[in-house]
Formats: structure tokens, sequence, C-alpha cells
């Protein structure tokens, strides 16, 4: 199993992309939604290293859990540092996310696993 | 003034999502920043034996704070922990279900929760559990 630490990134609690995804959860009130993090793995720069991880292969989602030691609060900056556990068979990537406070406060812990496929149609294209 | 605990074998309301549309997966896509092709892309579906794409499993799993909002909104989740077990197609709805395993008292009392959610063929899609604290205790 190879292991690979990023970060730590800078993410947001940004109040309209949180509105947002409030409307596509079917949530209302004012808290950040408890799996509101996940939107974090799409940002660019932690989107781009997962997606070398993967190396092309598609990531089916297996797993996901969210562990709080404090609710997360809107409109506020954090720290997420990742890392990345790699396994070969079967394939699959596990991503440990840690998100504090800018002052180092645990706020959450993340993990979300992986299975890495090769479709069938990408192993024709390969051909 | 402080709310009676749920007590063990209490079920949550189940509730029905979806059907989930190819845009409303789209529309999630372009929110969470996943976009995943075979969410997107009926052909890739089709060419990995499903018969049409699934729905986001993070979408589905969100979709199970809402009704814990309601059920208690003097709690909030803790933890909240699921396994993807089986794709949803988009145009399937699902039911989301839910029951107390345990509940632990003390100064900070927790409410241990199983979470399912279960498409057309009835055959669980995710098996999750939340843990629920009182908010005054964060």
């Amino acid at each position: 199993m190879s292991e690979t630490r990023l970060g730590p990134f800078c993410v947001r609690t940004e109040p309209t992309q949180i509105a947002a995804y409030r409307n596509a959860i079917g949530a209302s009130g004012d808290d950040v939604p408890a799996a509101f993090p996940i939107c974090w793995l799409g940002q660019a720069e932690i989107r781009t290293a997962v997606e070398a991880a993967c190396a092309g292969r598609l990531p089916l989602h297996e797993g996901q859990t969210f562990d709080y030691a404090r609710p997360l609060e809107v409109g506020t900056e954090y720290r997420l540092s990742l890392i990345l556990h790699e396994q070969a068979h079967p394939p699959r990537l596990a991503a440990n996310a840690e998100i504090t406070t800018v002052a180092g406060e645990i706020c959450l812990r993340m993990e979300t696993l992986l299975r890495l496929v090769v479709p069938a149609a990408l192993l024709e294209l390969s051909a | 003034m402080t709310n009676a605990l749920p007590q063990a074998g209490t079920r949550l309301p189940e509730r029905n999502v979806g059907p989930f549309s190819g845009g409303d997966l789209r529309a999630y896509a372009e929110i969470s920043g996943d976009n995943n092709p075979l969410h997107l892309d009926a052909e890739l579906a089709q060419s990995v034996g499903l018969a049409a794409p699934p729905v986001h499993g993070m979408l589905l799993f969100a979709a199970f704070e809402p009704i814990l909002n309601d059920w208690r909104p003097d709690l909030r989740i803790e933890r909240l922990s699921g396994r993807f077990t089986q794709p949803v197609p988009s145009g399937e709805a699902v039911s989301l279900s839910g029951r107390v395993m345990r509940v632990s008292g003390g100064d900070k009392p927790r409410i241990l929760l199983r979470l399912m959610a279960n498409g057309a063929s009835r055959a669980p899609a995710i098996v999750g559990e939340a843990v629920l604290v009182p908010r005054e205790a964060a």
C-alpha cells in the first residue's frame, strides 16, 4: 500500500456554495450540512491530486465517513490536509482528510473510499 | 428546557427522494465538483453494465441529513458514515429510512441510528449510520 501526504489546502464554507448545496440535497436551515465538505475534494488542486492517484481508472465511491469534533461555521476558512492510501488488490484509494481551523484546532476527519476500475469501454479504446 | 432523548427502536419517518434526472445529476456535479463521467455519460454507464448513469452516492447519502434535522432539530450530526453497496440508476426513486439502535446518556448523550437507502429493487443501495448529539453539547 502506498501513501501520499498532501496539503494543507485552504478551503472555505462559502455561503453561496453552501446555499446551492443545501438546495441540491433538499436541506434547509443555517448550518453547514454535515456532508458539505465532500465538495472540497472537487476543489481544483485537490481533485488534480486525487485524479493523479486514480491513474486513468474510474473511481467508484464505495464509502464515506464524516467524524466531527466540532461543527463548521458558514463563511469561514479552514485547512484541509489529505493522505491518499492506495491499495493494489483490489485497486482502491482511501482519501483521509483532516479539517482544522486556521489556528490548527481539529474540526472534522473525513474518509472517502474509492474503488478504482478500468471500464470495458476504455479497455476497447486503448486496445 | 432539554428535550427527552429518543428511545432505541424508534423509526425515522420514511422519505422518498428522486427520481433524479440527468439534469439533476449534472447540477449536483456542478455544485459538488464530482464530475465523474460515470454519473453523466449514459454510454459510459452502459459500457460497464448499468442501465442508466447511477445517482451520485453522496447525493443520496446527504439526503439523510434533512430527515434527521426535521425529525430532531435539537440534535446535530456528530458522525455520518455509509457504504454505497449498490448503484441506483437515474430515473429511479429511493426510499430513505432509519432506526435508533442505541441511546447513551450521561453528560454528553449520543444517539446511534442505522440508516438505509433502498432503490426500486428494494436491495440496499446505502447502509449507514449516524451519531447525533444535542446541539447544546457541541
